[in-house]
């Protein structure tokens, strides 16, 4: 809930920032760019294995997992401090618990040990697909603030939203499992009987922007992305339950044992707030040529990712970057060469990485 | 500007208006719109012709005089009449005979006039739509007839009531079903709506409840009215003035079921439930209290109350395996499973092993007296199971007479005659030719004693193996008979021991011996004989502990003189069984003996188990499940054993179970089981389940359950709940099946695939029996 109201007020907080500081937006020159992004990571598998679906090469990282996906393809307009964009994206962010993973291998026969267990069950899968609009700014504050404002209108294609929790538990001996499990989603694409018709297409209004301040050779930046809502009309909606205790008393005294998965479908507008995700970056001028960048993603229901980063500028029109993601245990190497940006990063090299991003760009100053 | 306020305006009184409000003025509810609805159906004793259609109004007051439409059924009984009725009244179509008006009499297959006085009804409380389908027939009348009687009169509770009432006794809404004949009803309850209106042609034809003078049309009337009249809504049975209209009711169905230009091709395991219902007494006859749902929100709640008590009583009852805290209640269950399964063995041991002494003791007084130059004897046929192909049966029990004690040389004469072997057959193995029976040799010992020797075994080819396979000991025992002036046994007594028992149906030994003390008398006459016995039997393992004890309190075995012997024609078990942990306090009887149609067998047709099985903990005896079970063989005697069963040679056998099952912490469950099955087919062709739970003395649930397979042998399972109006059917290999409430409204759906319940207020359930 706090959440929940949080979030307005801070996307009215951009759009104000947005509003007043227009007319001192930075003079810049006018230039058109194409970029695309593919960025992935799984910590329970490869990323094969995600797709596939293939249990038996699932394994828990930590108490808590990580998996992403960020896939963007943009044209984009800048001039006069301003940006506008025309692009699509498709993103997922999955958490799980090392419990959720364990019984999901366990209840799939990948590791069976003759023990007894129990497993605290957390997941979210949170993620869309859609095409649309990006306008922003870049505004100068102050000397030593900076500022970047962002808002995309987009048009949904997909929307899925997952959450899953409770416990669950083996008995060896008598080789049964019991399980408290609560599922909440929100799937565009989940079909249920007295289904009525609903919007094909659903809307995202996120808003984006970055703070900067530097004095010297070190700056520090806050980021902000994704803040904002998701809309879609009469979307499908599921909540379940799957409790194996399902022994009680009705009210003549009568043993029952009510149905092990009990929830509801229901289909109504439905406005959610996005998968936002912020980060904040140091930078350090070591040399006329050399900055050093420590960073960290905050992901929500799981934590930071914290990264490393050393960026020089060979001359004008070369640049490179080595960057190391620490959570993801990814080397990322980047170039800006001319008109073209590329960047490569990945765990390992081979046709089975964990963590893999890949970026193509190209900037043309008219 | 003023015209958008006056039209606002306009519209916010039109509003309030709609709301109920109005601020004030005349407080008097708005008059009820009147719909104009179709009202059609199929009017049927037998199908009636030219029958007075009318439509009524039911209102405060009760059933309105003035009729709201009117027509005339056709030639099959068809109607439609449309009348404009205040929206959400419940109405009664009357069919009246009268001058033209005939029904088409299923008996006698003649239309026969129907007089004035003739009249059926049907009434319905309207859901919504526009269009009614309702068929008038003698048993929607019952259901008027009781919501008329019933505290209030005829209204819309009474009339809900009532026709739950009927449903529950019949299995199904009269109203909502096609009326067909019982050779061209399809659906398991057209198949029941053919033949009870068969039977009603049947008390009518047999002049039942009196109805014995007039036309055969005012004997119709007449049985009409006096079901109508016997029919309430506090009890199933069917009963007024004295008259038992369910017993004659019963009647009737049996008879039809009886003669096959009448039944058609309805099978008696269709109408076992109802034939249960009527026979029903004490808290078996109290209708549920539930209250009809009236909603759609009623009926899925009370669909998902059904489903939480269908499987509250199958995992109480049936799931193996104990899980903290329901452990007694599954473990009485499995002390049932295991002493009904115990039971078995040394049942047909006794009639076994006792039979095949008697039978050889009367071959060696024959031969030793030259009434038979045949110096081997066998009988009971199909008294044994098997498996694989059977080129011909041999005889369940046989014996031979031989010159020496170690029966290795059959006699060949009076003189040299000086002991008789016999085997009793238990299961046969044709894939491999192997026999499993218990051996018994008997030496006659002088004064008509005999001491007998016998053992378990196992025999291929010839060659016999001791079972269990090394050195089991044989055991021994003596018979001692009386003599007649003719030589025949008049009586007997058995006492030693016997060999351990098979399991039922199989080769596997699940004991090592029994202690026998039985003593008989037989009693013979012109066709036979009937042997009585009394005594027990008790269970022993390999440390000579009694595993349970078989107590014959009485038995009647009759037996008649065939050419090869004799044959088993019926018998009468009056047993107790008991263990540790359970007894079993019943009756076996075998009757209605039948030749074959070659007169090469002569075997009981009816076979009848009845009694109750009690748990006991401690010294503490808990009734469990008590009940009867019916085997009926019909057709054996167009049969022709010593032809291949095929599609034109087969025996039809019929199964119905009904009975009463208390687990700990759950209401009384009464159930009735039917099945029907040709011994050609290799599986059933139909099976009926009523299940009714009863708790304070009132149903409180009751489930319909069909199982029919169509020409593809595909079976499609129909489960309905008459009280609530639910149904549902679903065919095998389907990916889903509609949940219907009153016979139309689809209220859920039931995926196969995820085993989920959906209901059309979006809540979903999962479908499982366990846990």
């Amino acid at each position: 809930m706090t959440g929940r109201r949080r979030t307005p007020r801070l996307a009215g907080a951009f759009l104000l920032l947005f509003a007043a500081a227009t007319v001192r937006a930075a003079d810049e020159p006018t230039t058109w760019q194409l970029r695309l992004r593919t960025d992935r990571h799984s910590d329970f598998g490869t990323l094969a294995d995600i797709d596939s679906d293939d249990a038996a090469r699932f394994r828990a990282r930590g108490s808590r997992n990580l998996a992403y996906l960020d896939d963007e393809v943009r044209v984009e307009r800048r001039s006069g401090g301003w940006h506008l964009a025309l692009l699509a994206r498709s993103t997922a962010t999955l958490t799980a618990s090392r419990g959720a993973i364990e019984a999901w291998r366990h209840a799939r026969r990948v590791e069976r040990d003759g023990a007894d267990h129990h497993w605290d069950i957390q997941g979210h899968l949170r993620g869309f697909t859609g095409g649309g609009v990006e306008a922003g700014l870049r505004l100068r504050l102050a000397p030593e603030w900076r500022a970047v404002v962002h808002a995309q209108a987009l048009v949904l294609t997909r929307w899925r939203d997952r959450r899953i929790e409770g416990v669950a538990d083996f008995d060896a001996a008598s080789a049964e499992y019991s399980f408290d499990l609560a599922s909440l989603e929100v799937n565009d694409r989940r079909s249920f009987p007295f289904q009525r018709g609903f919007a094909a297409r659903g809307a995202g209004l996120l808003f984006g922007g970055e703070l900067r301040w530097q004095r010297g050779d070190l700056a520090v930046a806050g980021q902000l992305r994704d803040l904002g809502w998701l809309h879609w009309r009469d979307v499908p909606q599921q909540d379940m339950t799957l409790v194996t205790d399902t022994r009680s008393v009705d009210a003549e005294g009568f043993l029952v044992y009510r149905p092990l998965v009990q929830g509801r479908n229901t289909q109504r507008r439905l406005v959610r707030a996005a998968p936002w995700r912020a980060s904040l970056a140091g930078r350090w001028q070591a040399t006329a040529a050399d900055e050093l960048v420590l960073a960290g993603e905050f992901v929500r229901d799981f934590g930071v990712l914290p990264s490393l980063a050393w960026e020089r500028g060979w001359r004008p029109d070369l640049r490179t970057e080595v960057r190391f993601q620490l959570h993801e245990q990814r080397l990322t190497l980047g170039a800006q060469w001319g008109h073209w940006r590329l960047r490569f990063g990945a765990d390992r090299l081979g046709a089975q990485p964990h963590s893999r991003t890949v970026e193509l760009g190209y900037v043309r100053e008219l | 500007m003023k015209v958008k306020t006056i039209a606002w305006m306009a519209a916010a009184a039109i509003a309030l208006t709609a709301c109920g409000g109005g601020g004030g003025g005349d407080a008097s509810p708005p008059p009820t719109q009147t719909v104009a609805i179709d009202v059609n159906g199929t009017a049927a004793k037998g199908l009636i012709a030219n029958g007075i259609v009318s439509v009524h109004e039911v209102g405060a007051g009760g059933l309105s005089a003035t009729a709201l439409g009117t027509g005339t059924t056709d030639l099959a009984g068809r109607f439609n009449v449309r009348v404009n009725l205040p929206q959400g009244r419940p109405f009664v179509v009357t069919v009246a005979g009268g001058a033209g008006a005939s029904h088409l009499d299923e008996v006698s297959g003649q239309s026969q006039a129907l007089p004035e006085s003739f009249a059926l009804r049907a009434a319905v409380v309207p859901s919504g739509t526009t269009t009614f389908s309702v068929n008038v027939t003698p048993f929607s009348e019952m259901a008027v007839a009781a919501a008329e009687k019933a505290s209030g009169g005829l209204g819309e509770a009474s009339i809900r009531s009532s026709n739950a009432v009927v449903a529950q006794l019949l299995g199904f809404d009269p109203r909502a079903v096609a009326i067909r004949t019982t050779t061209t009803a399809g659906s398991v309850d057209e198949q029941r709506l053919a033949l009870l209106l068969a039977a009603v042609s049947q008390m009518a034809a047999s002049g039942a409840a009196g109805c014995n003078s007039g036309t055969p049309g005012e004997r119709a009337a007449c049985v009409v009215d006096k079901l109508a009249d016997a029919t309430s809504t506090t009890s199933l049975r069917l009963s007024a003035g004295g008259l038992d209209l369910s017993a004659a009711l019963l009647e009737a169905i049996n008879t039809v079921l009886q003669q096959p230009r009448l039944a058609g091709n309805v099978s008696g395991a269709v109408l076992a439930a109802i034939r249960q219902n009527l026979d029903c007494s004490g808290a078996a006859c109290a209708p549920s209290t539930a209250t009809p749902p009236t909603t759609v929100a009623e009926a899925i709640a009370a669909t998902k109350a059904m489903l939480a008590d269908l499987k509250s009583d199958w995992n109480v009852l049936f799931v193996s395996g104990g899980t903290s805290g329901v452990g007694d209640a599954k473990a009485e269950a499995t002390r049932f499973g295991d002493a009904m399964r115990a039971i078995q063995a040394p049942v047909e041991l006794l009639v076994k092993d006792t039979g095949a002494m008697a039978l050889g003791i009367d071959l060696f007084n024959d031969y030793k007296a030259g009434r038979t130059t045949i110096n081997g004897r066998s009988r009971g046929f199909g008294l044994f199971a098997s498996e694989g192909y059977q080129p011909a049966e041999p005889g369940g029990v046989g014996c031979t007479v031989y010159q020496d004690g170690n029966f290795t040389t059959p006699a060949t004469s009076a003189v040299n005659a000086a002991t008789v072997a016999c085997s009793a057959r238990y299961f046969y193995d044709y894939n491999t030719g192997t026999e499993y029976s218990h051996a018994i040799g008997l030496v006659p010992a002088g004064n008509g004693q005999f001491n007998y020797s016998s053992r378990a075994r196992s025999r291929t080819g010839g060659v016999s193996t001791m079972l269990p396979t090394g050195s089991t000991p044989l055991r021994t025992g003596s018979v001692t008979t009386t003599l007649n002036g003719a030589g025949q046994v008049v009586a007997m007594a058995i006492s030693g021991d016997l060999p351990g028992a098979f399991d039922f149906g199989g080769k596997t030994l699940v004991s090592d011996h029994h202690t026998v003390t039985l003593s008989g008398t037989r009693t013979n006459d012109a066709s036979g004989s009937t042997t009585s016995l009394a005594g027990n039997i008790v269970v022993k393992n390999a440390s000579n502990a009694t595993l349970g004890t078989l107590a014959l309190r009485s038995a009647s075995l009759r037996e008649v003189a065939t050419g090869s012997g004799g044959q088993l024609a019926g018998a009468t078990l009056d047993i107790g069984w008991t263990t540790a942990a359970a007894a079993f306090q019943g009756m076996l009887s075998a009757t209605d003996p039948e030749w074959s149609n070659d007169r090469a067998q002569y075997l009981p047709t009816r076979l009848v188990l009845e009694g109750t099985l009690s748990n006991i903990s401690g010294s503490t005896e808990t009734d469990f499940v008590s009940g009867k079970v019916t085997l009926a063989a019909i057709g054996f005697g167009a049969y022709l054993p010593s032809q291949a069963t095929s599609p034109t040679n087969f025996v039809t056998h019929d199964l119905a179970f009904t009975g009463s099952v208390t687990a700990p912490g759950r209401p009384m469950l009464q159930l009735t089981v039917g099945t029907t099955q040709k011994s050609s087919d290799d599986r059933p062709g139909v099976a009926t389940l009523q299940y009714r739970s009863v708790a304070g003395g009132a149903a409180r649930m009751t489930i319909a359950v069909a199982v029919t397979l169509d020409g593809a042998g595909v079976p499609t399972y129909a489960l309905s709940e008459p009280v609530q109006g639910l149904s549902l059917a679903l065919r095998q290999g389907a990916g889903s099946a509609d949940l219907v409430w009153n016979g139309s409204t689809v209220i859920g759906v039931v995926h196969t695939s995820s085993g989920l319940l959906t209901f059309s207020d979006g809540t979903f359930i999962s479908i499982e029996l366990a846990r």
